[in-house]
């Protein structure tokens, strides 16, 4: 009996061996019909269709097509500045790793071998640079009548270079040159055959100015009259940190638009996500919604600050022509809207002097700053600093300075006073402010609203006696805050809830009587 | 007195300016100097650039066309030598340069450096389209890129001397590099040919290029038809010639160039048949009608030239036919179908049988002719009437039976 179990535990065995091992066998011979199936399509031989996604995005404004060669093409002129830029693109970044990849499909082979030499060089003595290209202004000069061949001068090139030695920064440095360049068209690309370097020939173009607000000395003035702020930072009741998403309402809105007008105020501070609007092709269907917005506070006199890149995070040099492209295409759509009053470069950069390189976020914010003023000269600029010692940063670049203050009262009146020392002829704004009515389980001891009540007439009472502009924070209680603004500890999360004058029913907390003076 | 409070007024000056002196003797900037400073070189040059009353720890930023890079000095008696590697030194453009130390910039300048026109000429030229059109419109490009040994492009207003060949013809003319190179359109011939081009720069010569100079549009031509015989037999084919088409100057117009040839028949239906031309000539054919008709006939290159209207006629093939009723009238046997010849007509042609029910038209139905014999079955179950009459139709002749019985 025992014996014949065994038998058939053998042959049971044996039958599982079997199918285990054709099953392996198939695996095997199907993995490597699988392999052999892979690899290029054919296609991919002509270069018909590289797919690619936007990477950098200088402002690139084409000067005159004319030429005596041959009427330009606007598909082939495409082509023409896709394979250009891509050019600059790999050679910065060949720069940056001291890694020739992709230098060959937009180099030919005489003048790919002037960038091997550099980066050998570089990589010999230990040299890397991180640089950007922020401007081109090109300029057709010859189109041969075979389509094979165009010779551009591209004038005002403004190059932004950081050089490091042994990851040392040794320079940061900015200047303007202009480059005549000949590109060929081989295997489906434009590739650059000759660069010249020329002393950059100076263009001033006029920007027609149509000034909505503007700075004077120490005051902001609106249509001729003084203006002084007196704000709420917002975010409707449902959607916060989202206002723009798919719960956008406006009748919801315009109702709250009505309440802080109400109340006595006359300007709201709002915030762009970066991703959301869509980085650097920004989303029509957004800017809809922010001309929406915009419309209800003009129809409710109220002024906007408005807040670009929030929960923006990378700074790095070859990033920037992107964050250029977002906020060139938002600031120019609104330019000259009359309901905002200054564009807030971004939200609290100061916390990322840290994580990414206080000079690397304060470089990224002046080029930032540069660039909307360009696009925008109308209204103002300014950044929300997270605290009074920040914002003593990057002065010369903005119009007003804006900081946040959620310390605690008694360093109020020191801190204020030593900023306004070191600010001479600004204007400044207390942009941020508030105190959480949160007591519960995570934090039994918490203040209460009479609490926030108290902590909010202290205040109005400080920006009666200073004359100084407030924004606070903010309208509503919120019933859920995405991780991405405080983390997600719970105890982090439910006191950034109960920061509102009015509850999660929107009814008003005794703090309401104290929203203004 | 009064020269006493100047005299004190003088010393304090010299006194307050020595000590500013003192102050600025800290900075070196002010005391360094770029001794061998010139604004041009020229490529391959050994370019060094040497300071004054700076040491070790200072470097040299330097932008070029294509690279940026750092330099270290070499000190020797309180001088810094930066010695520009070759890979820059060769190339022409701006150079700009800062000096550093520590992360403060010292000095900044720039210099040119030149091609070196006086060095191995190098040659590059490009010509294209390479095939174009004889006539006055139409022409090639050559685009001549001059560079010296190191691959920099000439300066402009570097002369070129261009050389052209077309049969006897052959004449050279100078043009000036601008923007990087030198070009010139290369027109057209109004005869047919090899155009062949060179250039010349600094004494040194390109290669030939070539571009051939390829007929222009047809022009209008002429055409005829060609037949064995002029029965309408369905069988026979016929054929259209052209003349030999030429373009406006003459010449005999590119192989393959497509002729159509378009019929309209007396029903008024166009029939259309293709041929590309050899030599000018092309030919076109198709096969002959099956029914007594009258051809018109028009021969176009599409969108450009057209020829003359031909006409031509077809005459009945087939003078009469049998038709024999067996099986109780359910079968119909249509034969011998003959051909002008008497030849039994070749397979294939097309016989109609018309059925008529009480005059009211039941079906048409269609065969082939095998050894002159066409058959048709009338089924009991397909055709259960008691009568009917035909209409039978061959070769564009017809002939109708009277009302035939059949048995339920």
């Amino acid at each position: 009996m025992k014996n014949k179990m065994n038998k058939n535990i053998y042959r049971a065995g044996l039958i599982v061996t079997f199918v285990a091992l054709n099953a392996l066998v198939l695996f095997g011979l199907s993995s490597v019909l699988a392999w052999l199936n892979t690899g290029a399509e054919r296609t991919g031989m002509l270069h018909t269709e590289v797919l690619s996604k936007d990477v950098y995005l200088p402002d690139i404004e084409w000067g005159s097509l004319e030429n005596p060669g041959r009427p330009m093409e606007q598909q082939t002129l495409g082509e023409i500045q896709q394979d250009y830029l891509n050019a600059w693109y790999v050679k910065h970044v060949a720069y940056k790793t001291n890694n020739p990849y992709g230098i060959e499909d937009y180099y030919t082979d005489s003048s790919r071998v002037n960038l091997f030499k550099t980066i050998a060089f570089n990589k010999e003595n230990d040299i890397h640079l991180e640089a950007t290209t922020l401007n081109h202004h090109p300029k057709l000069e010859f189109y041969s009548a075979d389509g094979q061949l165009v010779v551009i001068t591209d004038d005002e090139v403004i190059e932004y270079q950081e050089i490091y030695e042994q990851d040392k920064k040794l320079l940061t440095h900015q200047d303007t040159s202009s480059y005549r360049v000949m590109m060929l068209l081989e295997d489906g690309f434009w590739r650059i055959r000759h660069m010249v370097k020329h002393s950059a020939k100076a263009q001033e173009d006029s920007v027609a100015t149509n000034k909505i607000a503007e700075v004077k000395g120490k005051k902001i003035i609106v249509e001729n009259n003084e203006f002084k702020i007196k704000g709420i930072n917002y975010y409707p009741k449902d959607s916060p940190w989202d206002m723009f998403g798919e719960n956008f309402s406006k009748d919801t809105i315009a109702q709250d638009f009505k309440i802080i007008r109400n109340a006595g105020l006359n300007s709201i501070r709002i915030f762009i996500q970066y991703e959301d609007f869509g980085k650097a092709e920004v989303l029509p269907q957004k800017l809809e919604k922010l001309r929406t917005v915009l419309d209800l506070a003009d129809e409710n006199q109220l002024k906007v600050v408005v807040t670009l890149f929030d929960f923006y995070g990378d700074y790095s040099v070859l990033d920037w022509t992107l964050t250029h492209r977002h906020a060139d295409q938002i600031v120019s759509a609104f330019k000259d809207h009359s309901a905002i009053l200054a564009w807030d470069l971004k939200n609290e950069p100061d916390l990322d002097f840290e994580s990414r390189g206080k000079d690397m976020v304060l470089q990224w914010l002046s080029h930032v700053a540069d660039e909307i003023k360009k696009y925008d000269p109308n209204h103002l600029i300014t950044i929300g600093w997270s605290s009074p010692e920040a914002a003593v940063n990057l002065q010369d670049k903005i119009d007003f300075v804006s900081f946040h203050f959620y310390k605690d009262l008694e360093k109020l009146a020191s801190d204020y006073s030593i900023l306004e020392k070191e600010i001479m002829n600004k204007p400044l704004v207390m942009q941020e402010f508030g105190m959480s009515s949160y007591h519960g389980l995570w934090n039994p001891f918490g203040t209460d609203e009479e609490a926030q009540a108290g902590y909010h007439k202290k205040m109005q009472d400080f920006f009666k006696k200073e004359d100084l502009a407030f924004m606070s924070w903010t309208l509503y209680d919120f019933e859920e805050v995405p991780s991405q603004v405080v983390g997600r500890l719970p105890w982090r999360k439910s006191r950034q809830r109960f920061f509102g004058f009015l509850d999660q029913n929107g009814e008003p907390k005794p703090a309401f009587k104290y929203i203004t003076h | 007195m009064k020269l006493k409070i100047r005299f004190i007024i003088l010393l304090s000056l010299v006194v307050l300016g020595s000590s500013f002196g003192y102050f600025y003797t800290e900075v070196d900037a002010e005391k360094i100097e770029l001794i061998n400073a010139k604004d041009r070189y020229t490529a391959g040059e050994k370019i060094q650039l040497k300071f004054n009353n700076i040491d070790k720890s200072c470097k040299l930023y330097l932008h070029h066309s294509y690279s940026q890079t750092i330099l270290k000095p070499e000190i020797a008696e309180n001088q810094a030598t930066f010695l520009i590697p070759d890979f820059l030194s060769a190339k022409s453009g701006e150079v700009n340069w800062i000096l550093l130390k520590d992360e403060e910039q010292l000095q900044t300048g720039s210099f040119e450096i030149l091609p070196k026109v006086a060095s191995k000429t190098v040659i590059e030229s490009y010509f294209g389209p390479r095939s174009i059109q004889a006539g006055d419109r139409d022409y090639s490009m050559l685009v001549v890129v001059p560079m010296d040994a190191m691959d920099n492009p000439l300066p402009d207003s570097t002369s070129v001397m261009l050389h052209k060949q077309f049969y006897e013809e052959i004449d050279s003319v100078e043009i000036f590099t601008d923007k990087l190179m030198a070009w010139r359109n290369i027109m057209a011939y109004r005869k047919t040919g090899n155009i062949n081009v060179s250039s010349t720069v600094l004494g040194v010569n390109s290669i030939e290029l070539t571009t051939n100079v390829f007929p222009s549009n047809a022009t209008d031509f002429q055409i005829f038809s060609f037949r064995n015989h002029d029965f309408a037999d369905g069988n026979q084919i016929a054929e259209f010639t052209t003349s030999e088409i030429k373009d406006e100057w003459g010449n005999t117009i590119s192989d393959g160039t497509l002729v159509s040839f378009y019929i309209e028949n007396e029903a008024g239906t166009m029939l259309t048949t293709r041929g590309s031309s050899i030599e000018g000539v092309a030919t076109a054919k198709i096969i002959h009608p099956d029914h007594p008709d009258t051809w018109k006939i028009k021969g176009y290159v599409t969108g450009l030239a057209e020829s003359n209207e031909i006409e031509i006629s077809f005459r009945q093939a087939l003078k009469d036919f049998e038709v024999e009723f067996s099986n109780g009238n359910r079968s119909i046997k249509i034969g011998p179908l003959q051909s002008f010849m008497q030849q039994l007509i070749p397979d294939g042609a097309v016989v109609k049988l018309h059925i008529f029910h009480q005059n009211k038209l039941v079906e048409i139905k269609q065969e082939t002719s095998n050894d002159g014999f066409v058959t048709f079955r009338l089924t009991k179950s397909f055709y259960p009437e008691n009568s009917y009459s035909f209409k039978i139709e061959a070769l564009g002749k017809s002939k109708t039976t009277e009302e035939l019985s059949y048995e339920e």
